[in-house]
């Protein structure tokens, strides 16, 4: 597989990290195709990208390029680590989003040494498992009125702030300040409440997680930045939240995909996917499925700010003092399934574009005006988690992601390995005794599951990190390594 | 054989084929794999029983439908299942499902081992079914 990508796109090199396939590869596509790899990750790469990306080329109103970043696998509709932009005159495409709405990662500091949390990190994962209830059908400590809930999809982070889960600076360190505008609760389904009523502050399963990292030895790249974002010394002590909206947000993806697939008869539009289903951005189908996925990610943002909450407590409760003396700052939250309204360079001149970002983080430069405060000055932070046994990286945004990707990059290591292959290969249970051995304490809701997520099925993160970071497209602050992890 | 996972498509996921000789053979072996999916269908208990009615355009479509609904129901009623019995009508060309699915709440902690993946959703992504002498054959990918 390796030598066919490699022989095939050779010939269209733009540069040691970016690959073309041009509009003459697939009848009916309306751009080119670009591919950010080195030419190890780009020959690993699955034959289910370059079919799905020049899928996604053909649809309506696509700007400029169909884009995979370096962590690019094949997903559903159009791949996992892809990135699309649309005209205002354009569609809109619940498939290129993803059904986990606002999936997405926060980062929080601590004042605390990796001495210090070693010797009790038994502890500290059993009671952040107690704390954060996580896997299937995980029940939410809170059980919210269908009032709150309308609240928390409309006013996001500052609702949960007002009812005491966090601190009332939180929001100050989230993407669009934990809420994104345009939300309409009237756009969401009966089904979708339902699903999320009982789910706030829940962590899911399949690749979430929750970890206990370190800043390994040798492992801050960028002294400068990292200190300004709250990371100071190798040892110290971060938790790392990778989670989205839930049930509610599955459920809202799901209700629009089926709405988007019976109207596109009725708008003359043809994909060659039917996960691809998308409506005109002017039309009610589109408006509304923007309000609802506006609602779903408000929530998702409040999910992981109810988890913040209980990460506090249960720190608070293992070192028996307050967070504040922690110093349990967010360093950010950042969405990597979602689509954004932003102004971007299409080709020809910057205009507002609907970003699909699946799989994706938005890696905005130094002095962006959607920037604030210290992001502002170094650049907004990328949140890249890694597989549980191997590391994860926070990176910053760039002028030349700008310019090239619609300021966007990568999102995690990316999978090389089907679910069912690492299940056959890994038994969940020696796997949870080895990376003990490595000193990695990991507490899972299901053996399978934490099979299914080895080490071993993902592409090597400081490949597909360094990748974006030798492009321009993100820089490296520091890397991260777990020492502890807890899973569905 | 009922259903067999497919380890090379679709990797972020998972997928399935499944297979049956009727049309309620094949659904009623569909929610099987779905189930397998999220907890371990040995150790699930009937205790509990849900009824669900579904109507569609086209086969297709009803399939689509009936396992939304399972996905649905896991955080809507907290319940993992085990077994579904499903009933097809056709009439003017609509399609009518009446389906009694049992199962049990899912288990917050004593017993959450026959827990495994939570499904997100069904996807459309390759979604098909197909009829090859006189057997029926779906692809189903599940996002996780």
């Amino acid at each position: 597989m390796e030598h066919e990508n490699i022989k095939e796109y050779e010939k269209k090199k733009i540069s040691d990290f970016v690959w073309e396939i041009p509009k003459s590869e697939k009848q009916g596509m309306n751009v080119p195709a670009r591919v950010y790899a080195s030419k190890k990750l780009l020959g690993e790469m699955d034959k289910g990208v370059f079919e799905q990306l020049t899928n996604v080329a053909c649809m309506p109103g696509i700007k400029r390029y169909a884009l995979a970043m370096s962590d690019a696998h094949w997903g559903y509709g159009a791949p996992v680590g892809s990135v699309v932009a649309f005209g205002l005159d354009g569609v809109i495409s619940p498939g290129i989003c993803g059904f986990d709405i606002n999936c997405g990662m926060r980062l929080i500091r601590t004042n605390l040494h990796e001495k210090d949390v070693r010797p009790k990190i038994k502890e500290l994962v059993n009671v952040l498992y107690k704390n954060v209830p996580v896997g299937v059908g995980g029940k939410s400590r809170f059980k919210l009125s269908k009032s709150d809930f309308s609240e928390l999809m409309s006013s996001g982070v500052k609702w949960c702030e007002e009812k005491g889960y966090g601190w009332k600076k939180d929001h100050l360190a989230i993407e669009e300040h934990g809420k994104i505008s345009g939300a309409d609760p009237s756009k969401v389904s009966e089904k979708a409440l339902e699903r999320g009523l009982n789910q706030l502050g829940t962590l899911g399963s399949g690749n979430h997680y929750l970890e206990v990292q370190v800043v390994p030895k040798g492992g801050i790249a960028d002294e400068k930045i990292a200190k300004a974002l709250g990371i100071e010394f190798e040892g110290q002590v971060l938790i790392m939240v990778h989670c989205g909206s839930r049930g509610f947000g599955h459920q809202v993806a799901t209700d629009y995909l089926s709405v988007f697939e019976k109207s596109m008869h009725k708008h003359g539009i043809k994909v060659n996917d039917r996960q691809l289903a998308c409506a005109p951005y002017e039309s009610t189908e589109g408006r509304d499925y923007y309000s609802a996925m506006a609602c779903a990610a408000n929530n998702a943002f409040s999910n992981r700010q109810v988890i913040t909450h209980q990460i506090r407590e249960s720190f608070m409760e293992v070192f028996k003092t307050s967070s504040e003396k922690l110093e349990m700052e967010i360093v950010y939250d950042v969405a990597h399934n979602i689509v954004k309204m932003e102004k971007h360079f299409t080709g020809e001149k910057t205009e507002k574009v609907l970003v699909h970002r699946k799989g994706a983080t938005r890696s905005f430069e130094p002095g962006h005006e959607e920037l604030w405060g210290v992001y502002s000055k170094v650049g907004q932070p990328v949140i890249v988690g890694g597989s549980m046994e191997t590391g994860s990286y926070l990176c910053v945004g760039t002028k030349k992601a700008m310019q090239e990707t619609f300021g966007s990059t990568m999102h995690g290591s990316g999978r090389t390995m089907s679910r069912a292959k690492a299940k056959k290969m890994v038994k969940g249970e020696k796997l949870q005794k080895d990376m003990e051995k490595r000193g990695i304490f990991v507490k899972a809701a299901s053996y399978a599951g934490l099979a299914e997520e080895a080490g071993l099925a993902y592409k090597d993160i400081s490949e597909v990190v360094n990748t974006m970071h030798n492009a321009g497209i993100s820089l490296k602050v520091t890397a991260l390594k777990p020492i502890g992890n807890i899973k569905g | 054989m009922k259903y067999r996972f497919l380890e090379d498509i679709a990797i972020a996921d998972v997928a399935f084929e499944v297979f049956g000789k009727t049309e309620k053979e094949l659904f009623e072996n569909a929610a099987l794999a779905v189930f397998d999916i999220m907890a371990n269908t040995k150790k699930v208990k009937a205790k509990e029983k849900l009824k669900v009615e579904l109507e569609a355009k086209n086969l297709e479509d009803l399939l689509y439908a009936f396992l939304s609904e399972i996905v649905f129901l896991k955080d809507a009623q907290e319940t993992v299942f085990k077994k579904a019995s499903v009933k097809i009508i056709e009439k003017n060309k609509e399609f009518f499902l009446s389906v009694t699915l049992e199962g049990q709440k899912i288990p917050q902690i004593k017993g959450k081992e026959i827990i495994r993946t939570d499904v997100k959703a069904i996807t459309k992504h390759l979604f098909s079914i197909k009829k090859e002498k006189g057997k029926f054959k779906a692809l189903v990918v599940p996002d996780i």
